[in-house]
């Protein structure tokens, strides 16, 4: 370790479930986290919320609960569940709607708040010793059931602990409780070690850890949720919805460089405009002038490198400007990182194809 | 049809099957052999945190009771964002932040937060003249204390960021082995633990997690050590951070990214001498010059293959013309990488560095000698191959 990794592109918000490489000792340790545990995800129902958002391109849901802050009755949940929804609605286990009042962010960390007329909600902690079992409760409306995930605390940051708990991406937003029943901090992000020699035969070495925000300490910014959202919120969700289309044709091509790629119908003008010009090009690979061929084939991914360089741009425009809180300035400057790293990748490729 | 007789009809099946039963067989055998590896790969991996755990039962605190005096040091600069450990610790009586310089170097901004919540404001900057290790004054009174004294197989608690996570996390193991600035323990950190306490039963720091050194040839890790640098008997030399960063620290991080993209073209043409690279764009003129070059070469390579030749004789030139060109192009590389080295020797000359930058720019000036080296003996190898052959 001459030097601190730099982060690459491997925070995720919530991932597929992941117990590769989990160890016995953990799970037996969140066996006995499961074991203390004398209430269940059904005992505090009816302080979780179903987040269901539907925008342009697609429908996702994601969890939230009510929690009181300074006396008052919020629901609480992640930013990046609800930004870049053209809808968004909240609804009980039970069925039950909710009707938030006003929005406001976290200055700094993925969390949002929005403030209830009235009811009661879960008690916050100020306590959260590593070692500690936790649970992770999610709402679960489309199973008409709640979900529960047990662990422990394995970390702890100035705004962040990290727990054992094997949670996913359905679970973004959920409360992390402690055996009181008291919110320790909001289920957030998954992140895949990145493999590298020194993480060889440690408990690093293909790991999944998840992180989650504390609530205490939180600077809260109002803010006018339809205007932030238009302005700020639509970009980093199409963003995001665009790195996934990308990183999919590039694993597409590691199983088929000359399939014709899909995604020919999704919302972003740049990238259809690429996937149709490409499928001409990949349409040629029989008329067999093999190099002429490989030529138009090497620039047409070379186009796709300046689509993602594109993107990197604007988005890196936009981790520059005043109004987004610094948890939207942070994923914005890792997006345009991300493309920026996705371009090298293809560079890379469009070498090795001629 | 004439039939053919029953034995040797029976002999070509045979014959047929038996590459299939063969291949069949070594794709099972290599599921078993990968399996195998795995399953002794992670009963390895028990048995260290079983060995972990034990030691852990002998520590009587843990990360809870120290969050205060932890740092996460959160950095960003041109190189993107990075992020180390950091502690507080009495040194003389007096507060200290003490971090890795190889942490702070280079970024543009720095933010250094306790774990247990809240900012630290360090009030200036002292580098160690030969080691590792920056440490900041604090006006804070509280911190861990030192310790000058270890021993070989004591146990030992590295708490840190581990792979920039942003939290600190719990690592244990023993000391394997101490020389008067370094002590090498078993606690399995990784990248983002840089600058971590290692700490002893009794609370004290024994010194700060610093490297680690692996091979890429060692298969399961049993080979990696890591290394952590002795806070006692270190001279301090106090800096305008501010200068020094500007001067040598975003040097060091420019210098540091060339090599690892001159290291990535010189891959990537390895693989295959008509392998195009992809450095057209990079920033260091030298590098994006020869990347250019190279790449028109190989598409007059590539253009040369297509039309072909009529006689020996012309096919004789051409594997002659290419030769030369892929010679040329290696001498061309391998020239570029001679150039930086011999610049950051001078670098390493400079006054006013402290050991460890002066180490550090001599370490990038070898592994770009190597790489001429390599270059080199890989242009030997190309002067000698013949690429083309008329089809049979």
């Amino acid at each position: 370790m001459q030097r601190s990794e730099f982060k690459k592109p491997e925070w995720r918000h919530g991932l597929a479930l992941a117990l590769v490489g989990a160890s016995l000792a953990q799970a037996r340790a969140d066996e006995g986290a499961r074991a203390q545990f004398t209430y269940a995800a059904d005992d505090v129902a009816s302080n979780l919320v179903v987040i269901e958002c539907e925008s342009k391109s697609k429908k996702s849901t994601g969890c939230g609960f009510v929690a009181l802050m300074e006396g008052k009755p919020y629901l609480v949940t992640n930013q990046h569940i609800i930004l870049g929804a053209d809808k968004i609605g909240f609804v009980s286990p039970s069925g039950r709607v909710i009707k938030p009042r006003s929005v406001e962010l976290s200055a700094s960390r993925d969390i949002a708040r929005m403030a209830l007329a009235e009811g009661d909600g879960f008690a916050l902690s100020s306590d959260w010793p590593i070692g500690a079992p936790i649970g992770v409760f999610g709402g679960g409306k489309d199973k008409k059931k709640t979900s529960e995930l047990y662990g422990e605390i394995s970390g702890i940051g100035a705004d962040r602990i990290e727990v054992s708990a094997n949670f996913a991406e359905d679970n973004s937003g959920s409360p992390v409780l402690n055996l009181n029943q008291e919110v320790v901090a909001i289920a957030s992000h998954v992140r895949e070690s990145s493999n590298h020699a020194m993480k060889k035969g440690t408990k690093f070495e293909n790991k999944t850890r998840r992180f989650c925000y504390r609530l205490d300490g939180v600077g809260w910014i109002p803010v006018s949720w339809k205007s932030y959202n238009q302005k700020y919120g639509v970009a980093y969700h199409e963003s995001r919805e665009l790195l996934d289309s990308v990183i999919e044709i590039l694993n597409s091509w590691a199983d088929g460089p000359l399939e014709q790629v899909r995604f020919e119908d999704q919302p972003y003008p740049a990238l259809t405009n690429w996937v149709r010009s490409h499928n001409q090009v990949v349409s040629k690979s029989n008329d067999g002038f093999e190099r002429k061929f490989y030529a138009e084939y090497s620039e047409s991914t070379q186009k796709l490198a300046e689509v993602c360089r594109s993107q990197a741009r604007k988005i890196r425009m936009l981790s520059k400007q005043r109004d987004p809180t610094a948890f939207l300035l942070y994923e914005f400057d890792m997006q345009a990182g991300t493309f920026e790293y996705v371009a090298k990748i293809i560079d890379r490729y469009s070498t090795t194809v001629y | 049809m004439n039939k053919m007789p029953n034995r040797l009809l029976l002999s070509l099946m045979l014959m047929l099957a038996l590459p299939c039963m063969l291949a069949a067989e070594k794709e099972n055998y290599d599921k078993k052999k990968a399996a195998k590896e795995e399953r002794e790969k992670k009963e390895a991996l028990e048995k260290r945190l079983a060995e972990e755990q034990e030691i852990k039962a002998r520590f009587g605190y843990s990360v809870n009771d120290i969050t205060a005096h932890l740092v996460i040091v959160s950095c960003s600069g041109a190189q993107g964002r990075s992020s180390g450990s950091g502690f507080v610790a009495l040194l003389d009586g007096k507060p200290y932040l003490f971090t890795n310089q190889h942490v702070i170097l280079g970024a543009d901004t720095i933010s250094f937060k306790a774990t247990a919540g809240g900012a630290l404001k360090p009030r200036g900057v002292e580098l160690s003249t030969t080691r590792d290790i920056a440490r900041l004054p604090l006006s804070e009174a509280e911190g861990l204390a030192i310790s000058k004294n270890m021993a070989i197989g004591a146990p030992i608690a590295v708490f840190g960021n581990s792979e920039g996570g942003g939290v600190a996390t719990e690592l244990y193991g023993k000391v394997t082995s101490v020389s008067a600035e370094l002590v090498e323990v078993s606690a399995d950190f990784v990248s983002g633990n840089s600058g971590s306490p290692v700490l002893n039963l009794d609370k004290e720091v024994i010194g700060i997690a610093s490297y680690v050194s692996s091979s890429s040839d060692d298969e399961d890790g049993s080979d990696t050590r890591r290394f952590c640098y002795r806070l006692t008997g270190n001279q301090w030399t106090s800096v305008d951070w501010k200068k020094y960063n500007d001067k040598f620290g975003k040097l060091y991080r420019d210098n540091e990214a060339l090599v690892e993209a001159t290291f990535e073209v010189a891959n990537q043409w390895y693989q295959d001498p008509f392998n195009r690279v992809s450095a057209d764009n990079h920033p260091d003129s030298e590098l994006r010059k020869w990347s250019t070059s190279h790449n028109h070469m190989v598409n007059r390579i590539m253009r040369m293959r297509e039309q072909g030749t009529a006689t020996p004789h012309e096919l004789e030139n051409v594997n002659k013309q290419i030769s030369k060109d892929l010679v040329d192009s290696s001498e061309d590389l391998a020239k570029v990488c001679r150039d930086r080295s011999k610049r950051l020797r001078m670098l390493a000359k400079q006054r006013g560095l402290t050991g460890f930058l002066r180490d550090e720019f001599n370490r990038l000036s070898g592994r770009l000698e190597s790489a001429a080296r390599n270059l080199d003996a890989y242009g030997e190898k190309l002067a000698k191959f013949k690429f083309f052959h008329f089809a049979e």
